[in-house]
């Protein structure tokens, strides 16, 4: 692992009695990009404010490059924060806002100027330098953010939620921007988000909080694959989730036994990944061994039969309730056993609405996540 | 007044939320910055107005309804009351009816040189007093041109203009005056007016006159009802244009005041008569504070959504018309008196201007007329710096710390606004000539008046500008390694830098053009612009009828151009009111 750049020790944030962030720790390696997910009101942005000194921490310590920060005025930290809604100075030009850091290190006049071209050229925005800030598109004003915040070379890069105020398609297109230029400059990066998408696409490991503390972390897979309680699955957008009552590693559940190995006996959550659930092609002989979801590796798993994945309970009767056309594919609602399901269907229509199909689960994409209290 | 409405600004939640632990400030400080213009407030406020009072309801000491009685039976006291009233109600009513087609023409059409248009309607509402009364007097008065174009084509014989001491010349001048607020507050609102509602109603078969009697004027009457109220206010207690303009005959409140206490030193009827006024305001600032609350909230847009270019014929008339009033009623009294202030006995020449540079000292004014000029600018600078330190104070004490005590004060130092400078100046004269505090005579006395009713704007100015800049912007400069008080010098100084200089230029326009208050407390040696300007008038002449318009345009020119400089720096809704 590379060197430790940010590590935040049993950090405390209290507001009066409401506390914002409860006994966090956090490290960020040099270079990695740590994205904090989680839902408003959740701490991160404390959080972040605490890193840059803009909270004073109850409790705990903050170390950047391994020296203690915690006491340390905002001035004195040289970190990055890119605000939301961008925080630009009005009264100042483009070029002026990124200027601005530089000049506070006290940098010799053509330092600035070298690092503040170099900056403007890198989020494309020389043409503009000499713009009044107002006067420019929500994603110019973000540029100019970014690079205002990155013209002080600060040891660690902090983005609270940088699409924040815009829409779906500059946010994206900017979020590929972010992190092109991010991967140049080559910076540790603390971004914060409540968009799982955006969180899945940019980071080198995804942070969870919920309530002021870290739930899960992982990358972006692990997290996505296997998230540890339900809260982190519905935030993550899997929200398949159902009761069972497991028994010598198998799930008693709506729809019917599931293999669970490894889970201890008792009440338990089950959570079937999008993945999970197929079509049993109709078409097919026998008990349905093809399946029309187009993952060929596992079209030839027989129901019924063990390999390595485990084994495939009987095909259960479903109903289909809903479609919804998502570009590339049709997400089909169905009923089964009372439970609904979502179920893609990658080539041709599909069934139509109220017919009668055949579903296979998989048990090797079912997980056991901490119900919600 | 406070901006009576400005749909854009409207606080981040960002700015609402209290200051972070590294960059709060000391629970003292604010308590430390309210005192000095707590001690202002009382000595030069609430000192005058409770001796107006005391003077009012006992001036032997001892409590006597007899003067105050004097003011509801004496018929002549009543007539002066009645005429107030009237004049104040039939200058509202003019304004209005001149006004919203003004204001409509401004905020919701397109035509060449509509900004500048724009600017230049604003311009009468900040011109001292006295200056228009100058200006109506040249335009209306006996040496009006139009008298002598009436000579030179009837010959001497020709019937001549003359509207001193008529109703007509006061409601015109009123209607000058105010113009601008009816545009500016009616116009502001129309501007952000969601046009999409009005065409809903015209798709749903509403005749354009419908359209506007159903839906405009109904999402219009807050705006219209607040604008009256002020404009009552204003011309309730206008002192200037009627002392110059309406003689004798015609007398105000106010100049009534003036009277009793210059002619017939007769100081219990003054305060009796500006206990009347102070009652009158405050019920005018009553209805207007409700109007202010219960101002309706619609969809507004951007003030450029619903303005478009005249396309039909009875539009382009309805702007020239416009045009016109603007044109005859707004620009041609100022023309007219820049131009007599050329006018000698022996034709056109520079002789007016010639004595004002001049060192002869002018029996009358007992000095010179530059010394007036030179009088008026350092007590301007005097009253500018007075009103920036103690409203410059209140305004980072209301806006450190958003307490009962600092809204108190921030809403206490309005109350000179509502108040009449003629009762300030009057609160003055008999309050500061004993102790505890006895300035009788003192030169002071003139620029701490002018501050006193400089204050409100210097606090209506910068309490917005304050309260508006982001707490993110600091922390911004924090995290960029500014140190705390690099950032109040990059951040704060800056932005409120020029909503400072705006509030300065205010201040200043203010002092320089300020006659009410000053003509009570002005000595006989030092007297200023305005005060020598209502000298120059009420003596007879050519030359002394020219210095006065020479001096009148002079000191129009430096008000104007501090309004108009005020204007292109532009630091939120300044202006309004």
């Amino acid at each position: 692992m590379a060197e430790v750049q940010l590590e935040v020790r049993e950090l405390t944030v209290q507001y009066g009695d409401a506390v914002a962030v409860r006994h966090l720790d956090l490290t960020a390696a040099d270079g990695e990009v740590v994205v904090v997910l989680g839902p408003s009101g959740c701490g991160k942005s404390t959080l972040l404010r605490a890193v840059a000194g803009l909270e004073r921490p109850t409790s705990g310590r903050i170390l950047l490059e391994g020296r203690d920060v915690t006491d340390l005025r905002p001035d004195q930290r040289r970190v990055g924060l890119m605000f939301q809604d961008h925080a630009l100075f009005p009264h100042r030009t483009v070029a002026e806002n990124v200027r601005f850091g530089p000049r506070m290190q006290g940098l010799p006049a053509g330092r600035i100027r070298e690092r503040v071209d170099r900056l403007l050229e890198l989020v494309r925005l020389a043409p503009l330098a000499h713009r009044q800030v107002t006067s420019l598109s929500g994603g110019e004003q973000q540029r100019v953010a970014l690079a205002r915040a990155l013209a002080t070379e600060p040891r660690l890069l902090m983005l609270d939620e940088p699409l924040g105020s815009l829409d779906r398609a500059l946010g994206d297109e900017l979020l590929a921007e972010i992190a092109r230029i991010v991967a140049t400059v080559g910076t540790t990066v603390l971004h914060v988000t409540h968009d799982q998408d955006e969180a899945l696409a940019v980071a080198d490991r995804v942070v969870v909080m919920r309530a002021g503390a870290i739930v899960q972390q992982g990358t972006p897979d692990e997290l996505w694959r296997s998230p540890r309680t339900e809260f982190v699955a519905r935030f993550l957008g899997l929200d398949q989730l159902l009761d069972a009552e497991v028994r010598d590693e198998v799930a008693a559940t709506a729809l019917g036994a599931l293999p669970v190995p490894g889970a201890a006996d008792g009440r338990a959550r089950l959570l079937l990944l999008p993945d999970a659930v197929r079509l049993v092609d109709p078409d097919a002989a026998g008990t349905g061994d093809a399946t029309r979801t187009g993952d060929a590796t596992r079209t030839g798993d027989a129901a019924g039969t063990g390999d390595a994945a485990g084994t495939w309970p009987p095909p259960l009767q479903a109903r289909v309730v809903g479609r919804r056309f998502a570009g590339d594919h049709v997400r089909l609602q169905v009923r089964a056993g009372g439970v609904p399901l979502t179920v893609p269907v990658w080539h041709g229509t599909g069934p139509a609405v109220d017919e009668e199909v055949r579903l296979a689960v998989d048990p090797s994409v079912v997980r056991i996540v901490e119900p919600d209290a | 007044m406070t901006s009576s409405r400005a749909p854009e600004r409207t606080g981040s939640p960002a700015s609402a939320r209290a200051s972070a632990p590294p960059l709060a400030v000391r629970r003292w400080v604010p308590a430390a910055l309210l005192t000095v213009p707590v001690l202002f407030l009382a000595a030069f406020f609430v000192l005058p107005v409770s001796r107006i009072v005391a003077l009012g309801l006992a001036p032997d000491g001892q409590l006597e309804l007899g003067v105050l009685g004097r003011v509801v039976t004496d018929p002549a006291v009543r007539r002066v009351a009645w005429f107030t009233l009237w004049q104040a109600a039939a200058s509202t009513l003019l304004t209005l009816v001149i006004g919203l087609p003004g204001a409509y023409v401004l905020s919701r059409m397109d035509f060449p040189g509509r900004n500048a248009l724009r600017a230049l309607v604003t311009v009468p509402f900040v011109l001292p007093t006295v200056v228009v009364g100058s200006a109506f007097l040249a335009l209306l008065g006996p040496r009006s041109p139009v008298n002598d174009l009436l000579v030179a084509l009837f010959g001497d014989g020709a019937p001549t203009l003359d509207l001193r001491r008529t109703v007509t010349a006061i409601l015109v001048a009123h209607v000058f005056f105010n113009y601008a607020v009816v545009v500016r507050t009616v116009g502001g609102l129309w501007a952000h007016l969601d046009p999409r509602i009005e065409d809903a109603a015209r798709v749903l078969g509403a005749s354009r006159w419908r359209v506007f009697r159903e839906i405009t004027l109904p999402l219009l009457r807050p705006a219209i009802a607040s604008t009256a109220t002020i404009v009552f206010l204003f011309t309730f207690t206008s002192f200037g244009v009627v002392l110059i303009l309406g003689g004798a005959t015609r007398a105000t409140i106010e100049v009534e005041i003036h009277r009793a206490t210059t002619q017939l030193l007769d100081l219990p009827l003054a305060s009796a008569l500006a206990l009347l006024q102070l009652a009158a305001v405050v019920a005018a600032l009553a209805v207007y504070g409700r109007l202010q609350r219960t101002a309706a909230t619609h969809r507004l847009v951007g003030a450029t959504v619903g303005v478009r270019r005249p396309r039909t014929r009875g539009e382009r008339a309805f702007l020239g018309a416009n045009l016109a009033v603007i044109a005859g009623l707004l620009v041609a009294p100022l023309l007219v008196l820049v131009e007599r202030s050329f006018v000698t006995p022996t034709g056109y020449g520079l002789a007016n201007w010639r004595t004002l540079v001049g060192t002869q000292p002018d029996t009358l004014l007992a000095v010179a007329p530059w010394e007036a000029v030179r009088n008026s600018i350092g007590f301007g600078i005097a009253a500018t710096v007075v009103a920036l330190l103690v409203g410059g104070l209140a305004a980072t004490a209301a806006t450190l710390r958003d307490d009962r005590v600092s809204g108190l004060v921030d809403r206490a130092l309005m109350l000179p606004l509502g108040t009449s400078a003629v009762t300030i100046g009057f609160g003055f004269l008999i309050a500061l000539n004993r102790p505890p505090l006895d300035l009788r005579g003192s030169p002071l006395l003139v620029p701490l008046a002018q501050a006193l009713i400089a204050v409100p704007f210097v606090v209506r100015t910068l309490v917005p500008v304050l309260r508006s800049i982001d707490q993110r912007l600091r922390e911004a400069a924090a995290t960029l390694g500014a140190r705390p008080l690099r950032v109040w010098r990059e951040v704060d100084l800056p932005i409120v830098g020029r909503a400072v200089l705006v509030a300065a230029g205010f201040s200043f326009a203010i002092a320089v053009g300020e006659f009410g208050a000053s003509v009570f407390v002005v000595r006989a040696q030092l007297p200023t612009m305005p005060v020598a300007i209502f000298r120059l008038l009420g003596r007879p002449g050519v030359a002394n009828f020219g210095q006065a318009m020479a001096l009148s345009t002079l000191l129009m020119l430096v008000t104007a151009s501090a309004i108009l400089l005020i204007d292109r720096l532009r630091v939120g809704q300044v202006g309004r009111f």
